[in-house]
């Protein structure tokens, strides 16, 4: 991409390779480069196995490169002394929200984080008091987090991540195990944090859907990159991403269905408003199609 | 086959943490019947299958299998949970033999069936779920990808040979390719071997692919029981329940506000493509058009 740009998580040369308990080496990445650039949002998608979930750890040195280097905001996730610097910029969401939630109180959960970062109680109220406004859990600073929805949960993953001021969220797979409303819940929240505050958004996804909302897809298979573009240019290449284990969503399919039945639509049309707004335009009711 | 009446579950009776996760559920799923339960989180969908088998016991209310009461005290629970499969959600950590073969086989050995017999149900349960059971027997099951260890689970139910199969959000955490195999193959289960099927899923978009009926529970409660279409009709009321409509079928009610004549109740990219060809096709197909040309 844009060469100039300026550059808050860039990945070069990635490696990682497991042991397993024997001792066999298994390779997770294999030569990853990836630039995410500051307020923009990167969706990586690929199938079970294909390395994202490895990818995502490195973004906040929860593992630390075999090979090849990540640089978050200039820091070297190698560099022991900055792991905390790194933490404190990118933020991590992952799947499953009841093994992210650590205190008894809501409140309390929200400041973990801060007051690992060391920051005076006062400065702590005042991050906390604002994070729950932010994600709109305020009404529920007292409960037991346990008592919560699932997307509930999430948001209070959510709103103690954003105490410690990150510059990125990286959601790992941060939907999958929530009903469609939680599901909805944590992307109107983390879209509207984009929005209205810069925050750059990293998802790790298996539901297309989700992808076609970022700015750019990356897919990953067998631990490096396979494909990467805007939505609509991954999502065109249908019988490649059906090899990569993965497939377009189903407003996109349907839109290439309508294609080749003869409607003449723009071919990259994601989501049910866009398909509709321009099955819609064609329609003339006392003429057949425009 | 299975009948519900006046379902009441009441976890940790007795004690100030007591909440009522089902309340007053009645239900009937007969013989050969692909039924989904759809709910948000905490609607009490996981603690009403495990009341079909038996592994919970009602607080109040009855249970029945082919109309006999599965708490009475002559019925032996172990046939009732042979006969009723229940694949709870993660079924891969439940793993736990050296071979795929011998976890397969785990229950029918258990139910004290010979050597041959087991081997023969293994076999047959992996093909069902389409591993080559030469190819993947002798491996360990933590060899493999998640989905194919989500099929070894499922073949594990399948070696019981029950008459229905209840999934709790069988494809969480796959792959799209993973999730369509799996959804395929239990598709297939029901068309061949007659399997009456229970599918838990947060996936609106596979319910309208899989099922035929659907079953609607809001905080313990039943609040709807009707065809996929039927409950799929009223998109603000499932809003409210937290839960959503199939993308096709958001997108078929844009394009009816937006004046189009488009069936509202499609479920699939097939159904949803139909109608709107057809909307486009036919001009002077809806009356208003029809008034406003003669007008």
């Amino acid at each position: 991409m844009t060469d100039g740009a300026p550059v808050l998580i860039k990945v070069r040369g990635l490696f990682h390779t497991y042991r397993t308990g024997a001792g066999e080496p298994v390779p997770a990445l294999r030569g990853v480069d990836l630039d995410v650039h500051p307020g923009e949002c990167v969706a990586i998608v690929g199938g079970n196995g294909s390395g994202k979930s490895t990818l995502a750890k490195h973004m906040n040195a929860l593992l630390l490169p075999t090979a090849g280097e990540v640089l978050v905001d200039g820091l070297d996730t190698r560099d022991h002394d900055a792991v905390w610097a790194v933490r404190q910029r990118v933020g991590m969401i992952f799947e499953n929200p009841d093994d992210q939630l650590v205190a008894a109180v809501v409140e309390e959960d929200v400041a973990f984080g801060c007051e690992n970062l060391g920051l005076p109680p006062a400065e702590i109220r005042a991050r906390v008091d604002a994070a729950l406004r932010t994600v709109g859990l305020e009404a529920l600073r007292r409960r037991a987090p346990h008592l919560l929805s699932g997307g509930q949960k999430q948001r209070v993953a959510i709103a103690g991540v954003l105490a410690m001021h990150p510059q990125c969220l990286v959601l790992d797979e941060a939907t999958s195990m929530l009903d469609p409303s939680g599901q909805r819940e944590v992307m109107e929240t983390v879209f509207r944090l984009r929005r209205d505050e810069g925050l750059t958004l990293v998802l790790i996804t298996h539901t297309m859907e989700e992808a076609a909302l970022a700015d750019r897809i990356v897919v990953l298979a067998g631990g490096v990159v396979a494909l990467s573009g805007t939505p609509a240019e991954v999502f065109a290449r249908e019988r490649l991403l059906r090899n990569l284990r993965l497939e377009p969503p189903q407003i996109a399919m349907l839109g290439r269905g309508l294609i080749r039945a003869g409607v003449p639509l723009p071919p990259d049309l994601l989501t049910a408003e866009q398909l509709a707004d321009a099955v819609a335009a064609l329609y003339r009711p006392d003429g057949g199609t425009a | 086959m299975i009948r519900c009446e006046h379902l009441t579950y009441v976890y940790q009776r007795g004690t100030p943490f007591a909440a009522t996760a089902l309340d007053d559920v009645s239900l009937e799923i007969g013989a050969g019947q692909v039924v989904g339960i759809i709910g948000a989180t905490g609607s009490g969908k996981s603690t009403l299958v495990q009341h079909f088998n038996g592994l919970l016991r009602p607080t109040a209310g009855h249970v029945y299998l082919d109309d006999v009461d599965i708490h009475a005290r002559e019925v032996d629970r172990r046939r009732v949970r042979q006969q009723i499969g229940l694949l709870f959600q993660y079924p891969e950590h439940q793993l736990f033999e050296e071979t795929v073969s011998a976890d397969v086989g785990f229950g029918p050995r258990n139910l004290g069936l010979g050597t041959e017999e087991v081997q023969a149900r293994t076999r047959r349960a992996l093909a069902q779920v389409g591993l080559d059971p030469d190819a993947f027997g002798p491996r360990s099951p933590f060899a493999l990808s998640n989905g194919e260890m989500r099929r070894v689970a499922i073949a594990g139910l399948l070696a019981m040979e029950p008459r229905m199969l209840i999934l709790d959000e069988p494809t969480a955490g796959l792959d799209p390719r993973s999730r369509r195999e799996i959804l395929d193959r239990i598709v297939r289960l029901h068309d061949t071997r007659g399997l009456t099927i229970v599918l838990i899923t947060h996936s609106m978009d596979a319910v309208a692919r899989l099922c035929t009926r659907l079953i609607v529970l809001d905080r313990g409660r039943l609040v709807a029981d009707g065809s996929v279409r039927e409950v799929f009709s009223d998109p603000a009321w499932l809003a409210s329940l937290g839960l959503g409509i199939p993308q096709v079928a958001v997108c078929a009610r844009l394009l009816r506000e937006r004046g189009l004549p488009v069936r509202s109740d499609v479920l699939t990219v097939d159904e949803a493509r139909a109608a709107i060809l057809d909307a486009l096709s036919r001009p002077a197909g809806s009356r208003t058009v029809s008034e406003n040309s003669s007008g």
